[in-house]
């Protein structure tokens, strides 16, 4: 009777010792819990400020890289951009692109018609019927890029010499609009001096 | 009536117990060591995600103060990218044609033929296709002889004679010619 009293007060100690120690367990793991929640989100915070930072790093290396060179005269060069391949796309600016270029060169456009197979979102492709002078002509051919006032480019040249007072004539011309995000503006992008003089040379051209 | 106590029960079954609760004791132990070590570790960790989130948060108010300052350029110098590199994009797909048919005349004007040229077509990619028209068979073996010279070829990735035929009721003959310009882009 006597080893079973003792049994009973060694298991009460122990148990309370045990059950102390179970409670102190269970505490520290929801505080485990909650501190392995707590990193995860200042981690999940983390991942998102890099990406973020990444994208101003860029923007600030793209402005300390250019500033010096462009500053002065950005408006200019990008009023020149903007001229040569605009925003959107109106029948009205490639009339009148279409009348610059016989101002400028001598040639007629005789008519126009719109290749849809070629027209893409960005670009317009439209096959010209053209006559003129063959130095009209040969002063289209040297310069059909920036004379209407906008980029043209033709990707294939085919011609008979001696049959140049009139011809068919592809060209392409462009317009995207400006995008507000910073997606693919690089803050590697360094406009080089070269650079702008084709600009100039573009502005003079108009 | 003779009470029996059966005392080796008793002591197996005290055993028992005590070793279930030596048992429950280490148990717990390891778990609260092992919550002791992990909240440690979990705890050094959370503050130095957290100092590295205070460094990140201020290098972000720099950046940000930076293109504050220069928000006109900013919005000028994207733009301007933006457009600069569409065009060179785009007048990557121009042909520039008729420099590399003056290129050809150049080409042939020591052998007196760049008059000669007949059709004349080349695409963004170089791929040359003209023709050229003489008089005479010798003078056509003459142009092939022509063609065949290095500093010639030197113009071309590659150039073949597609055809040589007289054209009919005309004392004429026509060297069709394809091939690949070097590149001037």
């Amino acid at each position: 009777m006597e080893g079973l009293n003792k049994l009973k007060l060694l298991i009460s100690k122990k148990y309370i010792s045990v059950v102390l120690f179970i409670v102190l367990d269970i505490v520290f793991l929801v505080f485990i819990s909650f501190l392995g929640y707590k990193i995860y989100g200042v981690y999940s915070e983390i991942q998102t400020l890099k990406t973020e930072i990444d994208q101003l790093r860029s923007s600030s290396l793209l402005i300390k890289n250019n500033k010096d060179l462009l500053e002065d005269n950005i408006g200019e060069y990008n009023a020149v951009l903007d001229s040569i391949i605009p925003d959107t796309e109106t029948y009205f600016q490639v009339i009148s692109a279409f009348e610059q270029l016989e101002a400028k060169t001598g040639v007629n456009i005789e008519s126009y018609s719109i290749n849809l197979l070629e027209t893409t979102e960005d670009k317009m492709s439209l096959s010209l019927t053209i006559t003129g002078t063959k130095e009209s002509i040969e002063t289209l051919f040297e310069n059909y890029h920036y004379f209407g006032g906008r980029l043209i480019t033709n990707e294939k040249l085919d011609f008979t010499p001696e049959g140049l007072g009139s011809m068919t004539f592809p060209v392409n011309l462009f317009h995207a609009a400006t995008d507000e995000s910073t997606t693919g503006n690089s803050g590697s992008n360094v406009i080089s001096s070269e650079d702008i003089e084709f600009i100039q040379q573009i502005a003079d051209k108009l | 009536m003779k009470r029996r106590i059966n005392l080796f029960s008793q002591r197996i079954d005290n055993q028992t117990a005590k070793r279930y609760l030596r048992t429950s004791q280490r148990v717990t132990y390891g778990v609260l060591l092992f919550g002791v070590i992990a909240l440690m570790a979990l705890f050094g960790t959370y503050i130095y995600l957290s100092n590295n989130l205070a460094e990140l948060n201020t290098k972000k108010n720099t950046y940000e103060r930076y293109i504050l300052t220069n928000k006109s350029f900013n919005q000028d110098i994207k733009n301007f990218v933006q457009k600069f590199s569409l065009l060179k994009t785009y007048i990557k797909t121009d042909a520039n044609g008729y420099r590399y048919y003056r290129d050809l005349i150049a080409i042939l004007e020591p052998a007196g033929i760049a008059d000669n040229i007949d059709t004349f077509s080349i695409d963004n990619n170089q791929d040359l296709d003209y023709s050229i028209k003489v008089l005479t068979y010798e003078e056509g073996i003459q142009v092939l002889d022509f063609f065949e010279r290095p500093d010639v070829l030197d113009h071309f990735n590659s150039l073949t004679l597609e055809s040589f035929n007289i054209t009919q009721n005309e004392a004429e003959y026509t060297l069709t010619f394809n091939g690949i310009m070097k590149s001037r882009k």
